[in-house]
């Protein structure tokens, strides 16, 4: 595996992941990973169907947790803190990495709660500030003027590119130091694509981001680091990892570069 | 094979068959609630004159030829109220823990499910000694409204569960997912999401067990007995309607036109608590759901 010998990737880690293995009873969907997600940066995982992104990303909120039978082995550090450790709690790190999913999600209920559930079992007891905040977040992502009329009604109506933006907005609500996105705009069509594109764009400053894509021009636009997972001997590895315009421009790995090509893959 | 055939091989005749096909669905149907009318109508016919403010407020006279049938519905009511305040908690708290938190098809799950369906098919005359020997005699309730209604409990557990499991069961993961990334407990997302989610099957689920336990005679038999006195706590023995249905046209000569009437009271609380039930889940739901 090649790695970049950039700075900013090895010194401050948000998290830090080595080694990692991720087995769902005998299928071996990742084996040793070894990864550093730089602080404040877009990290793109690019790379083909089955090869273990998604897997990937459940690790690092432990979502991997609720699929009986994944085993996950090696070690996986947020902010120096190894997150598979007996005391970590689950709630806690859900709460700093959040996670977008390639459908929208959003709860069955009206757009309001959608926000207000989780923020208020985060915490904020305050009805005016979880309002506050809400407003605040669906600012974020472009929504409020859209539905600051129709906060009450089902988020279920929303178009769904509207619908994946609450479910950002929902995410961010609850300030996570990391926002995981796998896929957010596969499922959507291309001009909601683009505005959710744009919005991970605002976000970039603020917000640690790792994000899946198939789109290869889309982790042009976005990333700054990519990752490059492949299937190898039936287990995804990691191929090659490094500054965007290099993977892009100068793979490394032949595998890489037919695949960034777009001749394989 | 004469017949004009169309491109994908259907006859070229289907409209015959289709048009068939949808006078027997449409019989099936127009049997069905010609059947339904037909009793309702005839419980109507015959029990409609029976009915008045002095029938459903007064105590039944000369083992129930005369008189009204108060102290029956306190009774009927009672029992409901028992069977329910135990089936629902202890059902839904099942049905999440199948669905939810037992291990996706871990031993003991697998084993409490086959106890239900096996529990589910058993007749209620069964279930009947079993609250006899168990609540009457062995925990000394006797022939009580208590009894009565923990038997009819255990009756209606096994069919509530399965349905509620199944409907916990079709929300769809993405929910639990969506919940659970964005740091919610999971008792606090199966209170804040799936239950509410879930709550229109809740509604069909409770309203197939208040059918269950309005219907049932054999049961309570043994177990809340049959005095037609207005009973004084749920420790007395009570008489449900539908064994005052069952006794005045079985054992008491010149009982019917009050086992009508009787019916008709039966039938009209039934078609009340299904329609509160629908009601309140609807309004909850709407509520939960988000304007539309
Ligand atoms: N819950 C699961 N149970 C069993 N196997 C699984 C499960 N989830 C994923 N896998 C397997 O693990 C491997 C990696 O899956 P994963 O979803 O992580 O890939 P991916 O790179 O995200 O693919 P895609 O691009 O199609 O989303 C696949 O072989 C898949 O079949
Ligand atoms: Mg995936």
């Amino acid at each position: 595996m090649i790695h970049e010998g950039s700075t900013k990737m090895d010194t401050d880690p948000v998290l830090d992941v080595r080694g990692l293995t991720v087995k769902y009873g005998d299928i071996v969907a990742l084996r040793d990973v070894s990864l550093a997600v730089p602080r404040g940066a877009v990290t793109a995982i690019i790379g083909p169907s089955g090869c273990g992104k998604s897997s990937f990303l459940s690790v690092l909120n432990r979502l991997t947790d609720m699929i009986p039978g994944c085993e996950v082995t090696g070690s996986v550090r947020l902010d120096g803190e190894p997150i598979h450790a007996e005391a970590q709690n689950l709630i806690a790190l859900r709460r700093r990495v959040g996670m977008i999913f390639q459908r929208p999600n959003p709860f069955p209920t009206s757009i309001r709660c959608n926000i207000d559930v989780p923020l208020r079992e985060s915490g904020v007891r305050r009805r005016s500030e979880r309002n506050d905040i809400i407003r605040d977040v669906l600012c974020d992502v472009g929504l409020w003027d859209e539905v600051k009329d129709r906060l009450e009604t089902s988020a279920q109506r929303l178009s769904g590119g509207q619908q994946q933006r609450l479910c950002i907005a929902r995410a961010l609500a609850l300030r996570p130091d990391v926002l995981l996105f796998d896929e957010p705009c596969s499922a959507l069509d291309p001009i909601s694509s683009g505005v959710v594109e744009d919005l991970i764009q605002k976000l970039r400053n603020r917000q640690t981001i790792v994000i899946v894509t198939h789109n290869l021009s889309q982790a042009r636009r976005l990333a700054d680091y990519v990752a490059m997972f492949w299937n190898q001997y039936g287990a995804g590895r990691l191929i090659e990892y490094g500054a965007a315009d290099r993977i892009f421009e100068q793979p490394v790995n032949h595998v890489t570069a037919s695949y960034v090509d777009g001749t394989v893959g | 094979m004469t017949q004009n055939r169309s491109l994908a091989g259907i006859p070229a005749n289907s409209s015959a068959v289709e048009r068939m096909a949808t006078l027997v669905v449409w019989l099936g149907a127009a049997l069905v609630t010609a059947v339904f009318l037909w009793i309702i109508g005839d419980i109507l016919r015959h029990g409609m004159s029976g009915i008045s403010w002095a029938f459903l407020s007064s105590a039944p006279q000369r083992s129930g030829r005369a008189g009204g049938i108060l102290p029956v519905l306190v009774s009927t009511f009672w029992i409901l109220i028992v069977a329910l305040a135990v089936a629902v908690p202890v059902g839904t708290l099942t049905a999440v823990w199948l669905a939810d938190f037992a291990r996706r098809g871990g031993r003991l799950a697998m084993v409490v499910k086959a106890c239900l369906d096996v529990l589910a098919g058993v007749p209620s005359i069964v279930f009947g000694l079993f609250g006899n020997a168990v609540f009457c005699r062995y925990l000394g309730l006797g022939y009580s409204l208590l009894a009565g209604g923990l038997t009819l409990a255990c009756m209606v557990l096994p069919i509530l569960i399965r349905a509620l499991e199944a409907e916990f069961r079709a929300v769809p993961d993405d929910y639990r997912f969506a919940a659970t990334a964005l740091g919610m407990s999971r008792t606090r997302t199966v209170t804040a999401i799936l239950l509410p989610a879930a709550l229109p099957g809740l509604a069909v689920g409770l309203i197939l067990g208040v059918g269950r336990v309005l219907a049932e005679t054999a049961a309570l038999l043994f177990t809340s007995g049959y005095v037609d006195r207005m009973p004084r706590s749920l420790m007395d023995s009570g008489r449900s309607l539908s064994i005052h249905i069952y006794d005045l046209s079985m054992n008491v000569p010149g009982g019917e036109a009050n086992a009508y009437a009787t019916a008709v009271v039966l039938v009209g609380l039934l078609t009340l608590i299904n329609g509160a039930v629908l009601w309140l889940s609807d309004h909850v739901t709407r509520r939960f759901h988000g304007a539309i």
